[in-house]
């Protein structure tokens, strides 16, 4: 019995502490004045205070657009470069309002986009912040404008159905703990919980994500070779050798987005690609064309190795990124 | 046929399971119900320590890793330790010194599982997978024949990994089972509630512990038959004189602690 309480109020703690601690938007943001008030032809300021309240840093903060019918931005807002761990920064953007500007109260959204990394994956979020916009006449009263959350399952309500489950969990373990024996009800709840998890885990792909998780493998995540995180350099022997190369090659970059190794071997070739006019390349993201890998023998069995660096003509790969300069150069020499 | 038999053919099944891919279907969308790297260049299954890792770092609520896993301890428990999991049976094949050892030492295995799942979290990455044994056999080892591996740092981390728990496996029977396999700790939440169940007569048990010498997981049989250690592999059934132990599919039949 009471390891299955432990065993219920384990999964509980996860479901719940995975439904508060998923990938989640990290900033909060306030934005005022609320209205903002403009006249027709006329300019002001919209601030957006931005708190950090997590424990990574956000990179790259950026206003990258602006709606609103009559509305534009007057110049371009700088850019926050970082907000550490639970510090803050201000976006100030000055918004123009032309003749089209309605009369009243305006529905206007700016659009901002930013980055926080964990270790080296990360993530980028794009939020909507609405804001009422205000003739300078037609202001009556202030309307509170709260910031659209961004989530990264938007049509389903997650948060809600894992701690519903969770709470579920923690009622059976209670019900158990009071009856003392009832197996059929040990069965009906695992049941339940296990043809329900699946259900949903269906109705939300993830078994499509578990499929494509066990089909693409990333040279450094089960330890084939270490993930290199330096900025490539070419020596100049390399670069000699590069510029030497007769031939016309077509290179292809096999990657997949959350590929620690991949970002160093994408750089490497774009260097490669650099030296010579006769070396050109593409990268393929594995994920979203993984015919193409198939097609040039990069998957095997269904199964694709990232990254991937295919010499085209030759159909030659050099997998992984360990002493990458020389196998790539090794390939490219291949033809001479 | 006997038990044991039975135990060896299911076992050779989970192995042929394991390398599907031979046959060209590639990868499925079915979770491993035990320790298997997805990695395998032959696996059509996903492993569900790798996947819970990677549904971490991706923020994914895990609610069909959580179906799959339940259903799995419902049915079998740790059964799927003693009778299915490929690397379970090589433990099995070590398995010469069927040593009893203090039981509360076998708690190393949920701190194994909850520092994966915090590593994976703290650092957005498969650190177990990095360290994995069963990933050392079935990854490692066949990449570097086929090319896309080499004797780096990362591999002979995982050759240590292997030969530490070889030679575990040498010293205790099913030591990677018993102590660290973070599968065998999911499994274990489910192991008394789960349909097959190690069943006691006991009005046909003598008290002779003469089951416990079998034990490779080290238990004494007929005081522990509902352990959550228990792999179910059925050797104290065939070892007792007085059939008091048998294996079978049933509903969980649940005591309080005081009921025992």
């Amino acid at each position: 019995m009471r390891q299955l309480e432990c065993a219920m109020i384990v999964v509980c703690a996860l479901l719940v502490s995975v439904a508060a601690h998923g990938q989640q938007p990290i900033l909060e943001f306030t934005l005022s004045p609320q209205p903002l008030r403009l006249a027709s032809g006329g300019q002001a300021v919209l601030s957006i205070g931005i708190e950090n309240g997590s424990m990574y840093d956000a990179d790259d903060i950026e206003a990258i657009g602006l709606t609103g019918e009559g509305l534009a931005l007057a110049e371009d807002v700088e850019p926050i470069e970082l907000i550490p761990p639970f510090e803050a920064g201000r976006l100030d953007m000055l918004v123009a309002a032309d003749s089209g500007l309605a009369s009243g109260l305006t529905d206007a959204s700016v659009q901002i986009i930013y980055t926080y990394c964990i270790g080296e994956l990360c993530f980028q979020f794009a939020e909507s912040l609405d804001f009422e916009v205000a003739m300078e006449e037609a202001v009556s009263e202030t309307v509170d404008v709260a910031p659209l959350p961004s989530d990264p399952h938007p049509t389903f309500p997650w948060r809600t159905v894992a701690g519903g489950f969770g709470l579920a969990l923690l009622l059976g373990a209670g019900i158990l703990r009071r009856t003392g024996r009832a197996p059929g009800l040990v069965v009906f709840l695992l049941l339940t919980v296990a043809i329900g998890a699946l259900t949903i885990g269906v109705i939300d792909r993830q078994h499509k994500q578990a499929k494509g998780i066990g089909t693409v493998l990333c040279t450094s995540c089960v330890g084939i070779e270490e993930a290199r995180t330096e900025e490539p350099e070419l020596s100049s022997a390399s670069i000699a050798a590069i510029a030497s190369i007769p031939s016309e090659i077509e290179l292809i970059v096999f990657s997949a987005e959350w590929c620690h190794a991949c970002p160093y071997a994408k750089k490497l070739v774009e260097l490669v690609a650099a030296q010579s006019d006769r070396i050109s390349y593409r990268v393929s993201d594995v994920e979203q064309e993984p015919e193409l890998a198939v097609q040039h023998g990069v998957a095997g069995s269904g199964r694709t190795v990232v990254p991937a660096v295919l010499r085209v003509d030759t159909g030659e790969v050099a997998f992984g990124v360990e002493d990458l300069e020389t196998r790539l150069l090794d390939m490219l020499r291949g033809n001479e | 046929m006997r038990l044991g038999r039975w135990r060896k053919l299911v076992q050779g099944s989970g192995i042929l399971f394991g390398l599907f891919g031979a046959t060209g279907i590639g990868m499925t969308h079915i979770i491993f119900p035990g320790l298997h790297c997805y990695a395998c260049p032959l696996a059509v299954t996903v492993c569900p320590i790798g996947l819970i890792q990677n549904l971490i770092v991706f923020g994914t609520p895990p609610f069909f890793w959580l179906g799959a896993i339940v259903a799995y301890g419902l049915l079998a428990g740790r059964g799927f330790c003693g009778w299915f999991c490929p690397f379970g049976t090589l433990n099995d094949l070590l398995s010469f010194r069927k040593v009893r050892i203090r039981s509360s030492f076998s708690l190393s295995k949920y701190v194994v599982l909850a520092a994966t799942l915090f590593a994976a979290w703290r650092f957005a990455d498969t650190i177990f997978c990095k360290l994995c044994p069963a990933a050392s056999v079935s990854a490692s080892i066949p990449y570097l024949f086929l090319g896309v591996a080499k004797v780096n740092g990362p591999f002979l981390i995982h050759m240590a990994t292997l030969g530490g728990t070889l030679i575990g496996m040498v010293l205790i029977s099913r030591f990677w089972c018993r102590y660290l396999c973070p599968m065998g700790a999911v499994l274990s939440f489910f192991n008394r509630v789960s349909f097959l169940r190690l069943k006691l007569d006991a009005s046909r048990c003598a008290g002779c512990s003469a089951c416990a010498p079998s034990c490779p997981m080290g238990l004494d049989p007929h005081t522990e038959y509902d352990n959550h250690n228990c792999i179910k592999c059925g050797a104290c059934t065939e070892a007792c004189k007085f059939s008091a132990l048998s294996l079978g599919f049933g509903l969980p039949v649940l005591k309080r602690k005081r009921d025992r």
